[in-house]
């Protein structure tokens, strides 16, 4: 007792004191503990959702980036295969207006050529008729007299063989 | 009320003013130290109020304050001002140093209010202990025909009662959380054994016992002579050599004051840890026990 006494160990002073410390506690822990803890938490919270979502931006970039590059790969063997088409298919219209030229040309020539035949042949024909009637006409000026329509025809005919021959 | 302010004196250094002696001639020779005990400044109704409970109302109000600055807009605002921030890191940087003791988050959170107010506590009320005008000032008064300066203020945890109330929270808790933890049965069962099926797990378990609420004397007495011997010291110097010479105890006083801080939350800590851990968690006993060994020995 005389410890006690000696210390000023006193009842009312260690109840104040209690009191004091629990007052302290309620305060710190409404206003301080508990938002910073919620915060903290919260804000671990927020770090872990923007990591994953960094990772699911990054899987989705990744993805996209496949995309594009399957795309250009597509597009690039899809215009390789319209070019190759288009030659091929420029290649035979050359062909085929080549040989339709080709054909036309030949039928003008064949054409013409048939035209140039009978037009020789025409040109025989007249000059043979021509030549009878020449040689007629010499005939009858050497021998002087006339001769009749059947020896002008056998004359004629003789000498337009003969010029065929010839 | 007119009469103690006419009593007031302000004496050149806190030293002085805790050896007693100052402006008055009588004691201007002889060394006084401190007393051991907190001295009545004044009362209200029939409740004293003694200088160590002032200071620590102050501490609490200061505390108090700080909360009430630190919570305005706290929670909308994104980004945080300097108050703010640096009580988050405090407040941080105590939750990790406690979870790395529990290492069970459960744990932390339900031991962290009482051990981070303990620790906020007891540094805020050893700092204010050595500021400049808590000792100095005071009433003089004569004891046993002896003219003694009475400092109006006092470090908080120069005064048994108030060590003895926070070691009694510290111990009533232990209880309380391990009745939580482990069940009124699994708890008081530590204790009380069937002597007839073990004896000596009896005895051990009486022994165990009585060093549970022994914890309140060490736990008072470890805080309340650190902080008193901070004084002596602080006096015996300022006694000796009034100027530049108690610059560097001040520094150590600082230290002191955090490290007694902090033995005490970390004690406090670990003893609800054991007391939370049933038979089984021998291992974690032995565990929290070595921490505990390893603080003591520091």
């Amino acid at each position: 007792m005389e410890l006690i006494s000696k210390l000023g160990i006193n009842l009312g002073m260690l109840i104040a004191q209690l009191v004091n410390f629990l007052l302290l506690l309620f305060i710190l822990k409404k206003y301080v503990y508990g938002p910073v803890l919620e915060k903290l938490e919260q804000r671990k919270n927020m770090i872990a959702k923007s990591v994953s979502d960094s990772k699911a931006a990054d899987e989705t970039l990744r993805d996209i980036e496949k995309a594009r590059s399957e795309m250009i790969e597509k597009t690039k063997s899809q215009s390789l295969a319209m070019i190759e088409a288009a030659a091929a298919s420029a290649e035979e219209a050359k062909n085929s207006i080549l040989e339709s030229s080709r054909r036309e040309a030949q039928a003008i020539f064949d054409q013409s050529k048939l035209q140039i035949a009978r037009e020789k042949e025409k040109m025989l024909k007249e000059a043979s008729e021509e030549l009878g009637r020449l040689v007629v006409q010499a005939a009858e000026k050497i021998i002087e007299r006339e001769f009749t329509p059947e020896d002008q025809k056998r004359l004629a005919l003789q000498a337009t063989e003969q010029f065929s021959q010839k | 009320m007119s009469k103690v302010v006419e009593n007031i004196k302000v004496t050149g250094t806190g030293a002085e003013a805790g050896a007693g002696t100052g402006n008055s001639p009588a004691a201007a020779s002889s060394f006084l130290p401190p007393t051991i005990y907190s001295e009545t400044v004044g009362h209200v109704g029939g409740f004293e109020i003694r200088n160590t409970l002032l200071m620590s109302w102050i501490s609490v109000l200061f505390l108090c304050v700080v909360a009430w600055r630190f919570s305005r807009n706290y929670m909308k605002n994104d980004v945080p001002s300097s108050l703010q921030n640096l009580v988050e890191m405090i407040i941080e940087g105590l939750y990790d140093f406690f979870h790395s003791v529990t290492q069970d988050v459960r744990q932390t959170k339900q031991f962290f209010g009482i051990c981070a107010t303990i620790f906020l506590f007891i540094v805020v009320s050893n700092w204010f202990g050595i500021f400049p005008g808590v000792g100095p000032i005071g009433v003089w008064e004569v004891e046993e025909g002896h003219k003694i300066l009475v400092p109006l203020l006092r470090s908080t945890f120069s005064d048994v009662n108030m060590t003895l109330a926070i070691a009694f929270i510290s111990v009533v808790m232990t209880q309380v959380y391990g009745m939580m933890n482990l069940k009124f049965g699994g708890y008081w069962g530590k204790f009380f054994v069937n002597p007839l099926r073990d004896p000596i797990g009896f005895a051990v378990g009486l022994l165990e016992l009585v060093s549970e609420f022994s914890k309140i004397i060490s736990f008072s007495f470890r805080l309340y002579g650190n902080i008193f011997a901070g004084e002596v010291l602080l006096a015996v110097i300022g006694f000796l050599a009034p100027y530049l010479a108690p610059f560097p105890f001040y520094g150590l006083e600082l230290f002191v004051g955090l490290v007694q801080a902090l033995v005490f939350s970390l004690l406090t800590l670990v003893f609800f840890k054991m007391g939370s851990t049933g038979h089984g968690g021998h291992d974690e006993v032995a565990h929290t026990s070595g921490q505990k060994h390893a603080i003591t020995a520091s």
